[in-house]
């Protein structure tokens, strides 16, 4: 054995000095401690950064970042060197020479393996040196266990692996090159197509497996991890026993040769099983999960009671809990037997009713209890129920598709695990997801929206901790800890009835400062507050700040936050809560509590910090001073504008180029606390009624102008489409278009609404509604006769437009004309007339929404934002009256076949007259209506028989298939204007001209080689004005603009060139888009004969896109 | 006897039948093993050296079954490969310290005093930071045959030890190996160079086209071509007859014409007179005259 020691020792000696003296080896070692010195400094030392804040909130983050980089580079360089290391054993002689000695080939191999990968420990050990003095200098603590967790779990299983498959497939493809292009190809596809498919099976080097190890409760998910890496590291241990049966030089004997095959398969055999249990165990839940949903279809229609007062009492125990829950119910409809839900992991031991056990049935998750009697609608029950046990995740959101709960939960490009729950020895967290106490009906259902009603109960809850721990609840604490038992003993008692509680227990502590009676905290773990020390300076004006805050919030939604307190609780980082198709709470926000991830290392304004000093950093840029207090100040309402949000942070993704983005909700957007915790309106038959109200009553605003240009179509134009196709109640049960699901019920509420609002002013409909919604207050409230109440109050039947919403939605299209403003002064009277003129084009009657923008703040004028309804083929002139100027008028189609829905008219000319008679306001019907004037022709690009583009310049064979790979059912691209598209590229965008669908063609400015031609027939003979639509971009904006460097063109750079053929010979034409208006602008006047006239455009221009859109000919 | 090899079969996949039916004993000392490349040599030597598996046969080297006792054969040898030139990045001391892990030397101490000593011995102590890759041709082989040295072997065996290298190195290394010799070791040297087994050699075998064409002493070999080797003066037109009819061994201008050696069992039509013969004028009557492989060798 000593001998066998001594040869693998030797020959892994020599293999690492040939390594370390590889020019390869060194160049890799010199990169990586570079760029890692770089990007540790520039994330933990240098002052000037921002957007690292997880890096320094997690001290794990730092050895995970760095040896996940590392790992990753050093598992591209291990495929090079180590099968290196064959190939010059085949063509060195010389080593046939350590061949004849008697060391046998596994001593050999191994050796060699050994020594190559010994050197690349050491340099990882080098590595983590280097981030530990980096650690040291930052002043974030050091987690030694995640280094030595993360090493061993990242760096030892892909060596290992990697080594072990590169050589074996070195010995098995017998080609160096080879081996090379499949292990690469293998490398990227892992890294770029497998990462985080199959619950990451393929994820040899641990880059997308989640891992990031929070500090309250380390990894939560050991059991999978473990398995994973063990796998990987089976497997190479296998392929190592095949490379040394593989192995080219006579074994010693031919007994132990095979003896190393045999291994091999073993080891490959028991690493592919562990593969095989790793996914088994996520399909094994997808398998628990889809029959909770059906037991709870079975149940969700059964006899249930509300249960109006809770009594629970709870135990902590290591890993799990005891409890005891006293419940008075009053049924809800007669019988003997009633429906209640707790999580499956929860075992109850006894049912008890004055003294007597009830006799109980249990099915996973769904408890039947039996009274032995008959107990009458609105009968109350009081009963006690015994449980204990753990809770069972996957119980959790059964509403959510396997495709959403496989989503990586990733933030800066590190994984990290999504939890539902805790229940560690010093941390607990129950989300009412889990279900942690019985909760009458059933959980989710796929059948019946009937499990949406909410039950609002009163709640007393008595917790007793481990290790005086903290628990934290809803409600008012009944005097803090009672020393006793060496356990802590804490009570909660709701103040208003609650549809839910939460328990979360650990080692709290609490920051808080109390506003108008309300107690506004931070809970947070001991030892987190990084905040305090910052926020000092300002600690008198943050009372003010919050009321301000909440008064704003309070009038914006016209709705009451009366919580006596509201929490912000840390949880640990990988808490992961989804948005809900039925209402905006998420498990994030609880009643009266926000819970954010540890140290809020997820949002990047946590870091006040850093904030604080960035603040300061920028004055003195511009040359200004800040105070401590101003820039405190600054810091705590960016981290406060947290709450306000509708939108979380943009994501953005890019597929052939064209990039998408997608702005996801925001979780932690508090609209819940002003309206979920109280109100809940239920309809049996519509599930998404609430989110409908909800949605309403937030009346959010379309996404940003230039996202949609990006995208190239905004989400309510893609939810008008998809109504078109299905009916409203197919789009809801069908989840490939969740995403959307937002905007169809947006749209449908406004839709449903509008008429009514019409009729009563868009304000005073929502106050009447949130009047109903508060005579409702914790109860639920049927949808179908909150639509009664409201629409006697309107004067409108809101019932029966219902019925259309199980047939697809026809899309009416509306023609616009141009906003018309007049200014009339008449003697000392000065007021501004807006006309506009609009055409439903359709057989389809349909709403619009108007609306008007002034300069500066104006008061509130029911008539500026408000609902048009235009019937089929109707036109409707808008005349209105205003004493102050227009800034802008929005017409937005709503559910309609107009592109881009939304359009915004900037008032620039407004007609000036004096001493005329002011216009009659109102909403004319005009009949005859036509938009075009006498003598003029227009020709849009829309217009396939008069408008024609130039062929592409190359059309190779692949972008022929991708682009036929590409094409999506819907026309129209994004077009990004940092990266114009290489062809002609079909877009639209609210500035362009066009009737029902503003579109153009936009191309990258080139050599003029790209034209686009309006073919335009000329009525008769005569003198022409000849006009171009101009939507300028961006660049044309700036002052100087961009010059294309060097090839920009003959005449000055930011010109379109025309070139207008007649008459058998050709002018040329410019626009010079700096100095013209948007649209029509002229371009020449010329005399035209009785014919068809050519305007061609160019892609010769000097700025960084040319848009083909519109021409236009008017007779002088 | 050290080594005896036993109806030796080798043929390799394309079908080519490198060795044929070998039987021969090998003596301890050294034992040269000539023939013309592509006899073979190095096939059998790669067999020896547990490099290569004959396709039958048996081999027992120093009693141990050499097809089923490999570790026990390759614990008491010492190989130097025909083609020793190219290394990885060692230095010259750490290429002989390697091999003498490899062959087993654990002490660190002895190993490093060991290594030092056959640096001294071959020459190349001077050297011994330099890398293997920079030495010249000659300290190649030197330190090839150190590294097969290092650990004392009882079988050495040696390919080819003496092609490129130049006469001065060729006798230094001639010398070097009869050294060795001198101690209790076998010894087996395979060449295409008749000089290499003639100055050192105490047995030899001949081998041509896979087989074993002469086993005996180089006296014996030589021997057998007495009586065949003349020596005749002609002029610079009738060598190129001459050259055609007989193997001519040696041409040296001589006044108006060559003075010539060669082989063949009798000549006709030229005045010759017979010569003693060497080695070298056996090794190529045996190829001309007994196995007709002059022309084609």
């Amino acid at each position: 054995m000593r001998n066998r020691l001594h040869s693998i020792q030797s020959v892994a000696l020599y293999e690492s000095k040939l390594l370390k003296r590889s020019w390869f080896y060194r160049i890799f070692l010199i990169l990586a401690i570079l760029s890692l010195c770089i990007f540790n400094f520039v994330a933990l030392v240098w002052e000037g950064n921002s957007g690292l804040w997880l890096m320094k909130a997690i001290p794990a983050m730092i050895p995970y970042a760095n040896l996940l980089y590392l790992n990753t580079g050093q598992a591209i360089i291990a495929v090079f060197l180590s099968s290196e290391f064959l190939k010059s054993d085949k063509k060195l002689d010389t080593s046939e020479v350590f061949y004849v000695h008697p060391l046998s080939n596994a001593e050999y191999v191994i050796g060699k393996i050994w020594g190559n990968a010994r050197v690349f420990i050491q340099l990882d050990l080098l590595i983590i040196l280097l981030v530990v003095i980096f650690n040291l200098i930052s002043g974030v603590a050091i987690d030694w266990m995640a280094y030595l967790g993360y090493f061993l779990l990242i760096c030892i299983p892909t060596l290992i692996y990697i080594f072990g498959l590169s050589v074996s497939l070195m010995l098995i493809l017998k080609s160096q090159a080879v081996t090379f292009v499949v292990l690469l190809g293998y490398i990227a596809l892992t890294l770029f197509n497998l990462g985080n498919k199959f619950y990451h099976l393929f994820d040899y080097m641990a880059f997308n497996l989640p891992l990031v190890k929070s500090t309250i409760v380390g990894f939560t998910n050991w059991a999978i991890v473990i398995n994973h890496r063990v796998m990987y590291l089976l497997l190479g241990v296998g392929f190592i026993c095949l490379t040394i049966f593989l192995f080219r030089r006579l074994p010693n004997s031919k007994k132990a040769s095979y003896r190393w095959l045999a291994l091999s398969v073993i080891f490959i055999a028991v690493g592919v099983g562990a593969g095989y249990r790793h996914v088994t165990s996520f399909t094994g839940a997808a398998a628990k999960r889809q029959l909770y949903t059906e037991i709870n279809n079975r149940y969700v229609n059964s006899p249930k009671m509300v249960v109006e007062q809770y009594g629970i009492d709870l135990k902590q125990q290591p890993g799990t809990i005891a409890s005891e829950v006293e419940m008075q119910g009053v049924a809800l409809e007669k019988s003997s037997r009633f429906t209640f839900c707790l999580n499956p992991g929860l075992q109850v031991s006894e049912v008890v009713e004055n003294g007597n056990p009830l006799p109980f049935t249990r099915e996973h998750q769904i408890l039947l209890v039996d009274f032995e009697r008959v107990v009458e609608e609105g009968d109350s029950v009081r009963f006690t129920m015994k449980y204990e046990g753990r809770v069972d995740p996957d119980f959790c959101y059964l509403d959510i598709p396997d495709e959403f709960l496989e989503e990586e939960y990733a933030s800066q490009g590190f994984n990290i695990e999504k939890e539902y729950s805790f229940q560690e020895e010093n941390y607990l967290l129950f989300t009412p997801e889990t279900y942690w106490y019985p909760r009458p009906g059933t959980s989710y259902s796929s059948e019946s929206p009937d499990w949406q009603q909410a039950y609002f109960s009163h709640f007393r809850l008595k917790v007793t901790t481990r290790d005086r721990l903290k628990a934290l609840s809803q409600g008012t604490m009944e005097g803090e800890g009672q020393e006793g038992t060496g356990d802590n003993v804490f009570v909660y008692e709701t103040d208003f009835p609650t549809p839910s509680i939460t328990l979360i227990i650990g080692d709290y502590e609490q920051k808080s400062v109390e506003v108008d009676s309300t107690l506004y905290s931070v809970w947070y773990l001991r030892g987190h507050d990084y905040f305090s020390d910052v926020f000092e300076p300002i600690s008198d004006t943050i009372p003010a700040q919050i009321r301000e805050r909440r008064r704003s919030l309070e009038s914006n939604y016209n709705l009451d936050y009366s919580f006596h307190r509201l929490s912000l609780v840390e949880v640990p980082v990988q808490f992961y809560s989804y948005p809900r198709t039925w209402t905006q709470a998420q498990e994030v926000m609880q009643p009266e509590m926000i819970l954010l991830p540890e140290k809020g290392c997820l949002i990047e304004n946590a870091d006040v910090e850093n904030g604080v000093r960035n603040e300061q950093r920028w004055a003195r840029q511009r040359g200004q001073e800040v105070s401590d207090e101003d820039a405190a100040l600054r810091v705590f309402n960016r981290f406060m504008g947290l709450f306000q949000r509708t939108e979380s942070d943009m994501s953005w993704s890019s597929e052939r180029g064209a990039i998408n983005v997608t702005v996801k909700a925001n979780p932690y957007f508090i609209f819940p606390q002003l309206y979920n915790y109280r109100y809940n309106v239920f309809s049996s038959e519509w599930s998404v009624a609430n989110r409908l109200i909800e949605l309403y009553l937030q009346d959010k605003s379309e996404e940003a102008t230039w996202i949609r240009q990006m995208n190239g179509i905004s989400n309510n134009e893609k939810a008008n489409l998809l109504m078109e196709q299905a009916s409203f109640k197919e789009l809801l049960a069908d989840g490939e278009h969740r995403d959307l699901l937002d905007n169809i019920v947006s749209l449908k509420a406004n839709h449903l609404f509008a008429y009514a609002e019409q009729n009563v002013g868009y304000n005073e409909f929502r106050d009447s509604l949130r009047n109903v919604l508060q005579r409702n207050e914790f109860a639920n409230l049927r949808f179908e006769s909150l639509l009664d109440t409201m629409g006697a109050l309107a004067g409108v039947d809101l019932r029966s437009p219902l019925k259309a919403w199980n047939y697809p939605t026809p899309l009416p299209v509306y023609t616009l004309g141009t906003p018309e403003v007049l200014q009339i002064t008449n003697r000392d009277q000065e007021v501004f007339v807006t006309k506009l003129q609009i055409t439903n084009d359709s057989e389809y009657d349909g709403i619009i929404n108007l609306e008007i923008f002034f300069g500066g703040q104006s008061l509130y004028d029911p008539r500026a934002k408000r609902k048009i309804a235009l019937d089929a083929r109707e036109t409707k002139r808008l005349v209105a009256v205003w004493d102050e100027v227009p800034r802008s008028v929005n017409v937005n189609t709503l559910i309609s076949g107009n592109l881009p829905s939304s359009i915004s008219f900037p008032v620039s000319n407004i007609i000036r007259e004096r001493n005329k008679p002011i216009d009659e306001e109102g909403d004319f019907v005009v009949q005859n209506v036509s938009y075009n004037i006498p003598g003029e022709v227009i020709v849009d690009n829309e217009d396939s028989a008069l408008f024609v583009l130039s062929e592409p310049e190359v059309v190779g064979l692949l972008p022929q298939w991708l682009d036929q790979m590409d094409k999506t059912s819907f026309d129209y691209s994004g077009v990004s204007t940092w990266r114009p598209p290489l062809q002609w590229t079909l877009t639209t965008n609210d500035r362009y001209y066009g009737t029902r669908v503003r579109s153009a063609y936009v191309i990258k400015s080139g050599s003029g080689n790209q034209t686009a031609t309006w073919k335009v027939p000329v009525p008769s003979s005569g003198t022409y004005d000849l006009f171009y639509w101009v939507h300028r971009p961006d660049d044309a904006r700036r002052r100087g603009g961009r010059g294309r460097g060097g090839g920009g063109g003959a005449r000055g750079a930011a010109e379109y060139h025309f070139k207008v053929h007649y008459d058998g010979g050709a002018e040329n034409a410019y626009i010079d888009l700096r100095r013209s208006d948007e649209g029509w602008s002229l371009l020449g006047t010329y005399l035209f004969s009785e014919d068809t006239v050519q305007v061609v455009l160019s892609n010769d221009c000097g700025l960084q896109s040319v848009t083909a859109d519109a021409v236009r000919i008017v007779r002088r | 006897m050290s080594i005896s090899i036993r109806s030796l079969n080798k043929i390799y996949p394309n079908g080519n039948h490198a060795l044929k039916d070998i039987t021969m004993e090998i003596p301890t000392g050294m034992f040269g093993l000539l023939g013309p490349n592509g006899a073979g040599k190095s096939t059998l030597m790669r067999i020896l050296v547990a490099l290569m598996e004959p396709t039958s046969g048996e081999v027992d080297v120093f009693g141990y079954n050499l097809l089923k006792e490999r570790k026990e054969v390759r614990g008491i040898l010492g190989y130097l490969p025909q083609d020793f030139r190219f290394f990885a990045r060692y230095k010259t001391h750490e290429f002989l310290d390697y091999a003498a892990r490899l062959a087993g030397m654990t002490n660190g101490r002895q190993r490093r005093q060991a290594v030092d000593e056959m640096l001294e011995s071959v020459g190349l102590f001077d050297v011994r930071e330099r890398y293997a890759n920079r030495l010249s041709g000659g300290m190649k082989r030197r330190l090839g045959i150190a590294q097969a040295l290092i650990h004392n072997p009882k079988l050495i065996i040696v390919d080819e030890p003496t092609t490129g290298l130049d006469p001065e190195e060729r006798i230094r290394f001639r010398n070097l190996l009869a050294k060795i010799s001198e101690q209790d070791v076998t010894i087996i040297l395979s060449t295409h160079i008749v000089g290499d087994i003639s100055s050192t050699c105490n047995c030899m075998a001949l081998m041509n086209r896979g087989e074993i064409a002469f086993f005996g002493s180089p006296e014996e070999m030589r021997k057998e071509a007495e009586g065949k080797v003349w020596r005749m003066q002609i002029s610079g037109d009738e060598l190129h007859l001459i050259d055609q009819k007989y193997p001519v061994i040696t041409t040296i201008p001589s006044g108006t014409g060559w003075e010539i050696q060669v082989v063949a069992d009798e000549i006709e039509g030229y005045d010759a007179e017979p010569y003693p013969p060497n080695l070298e004028h056996a090794y190529v009557y045996y190829m001309e005259k007994k196995l007709n492989r002059w022309m084609d060798a």
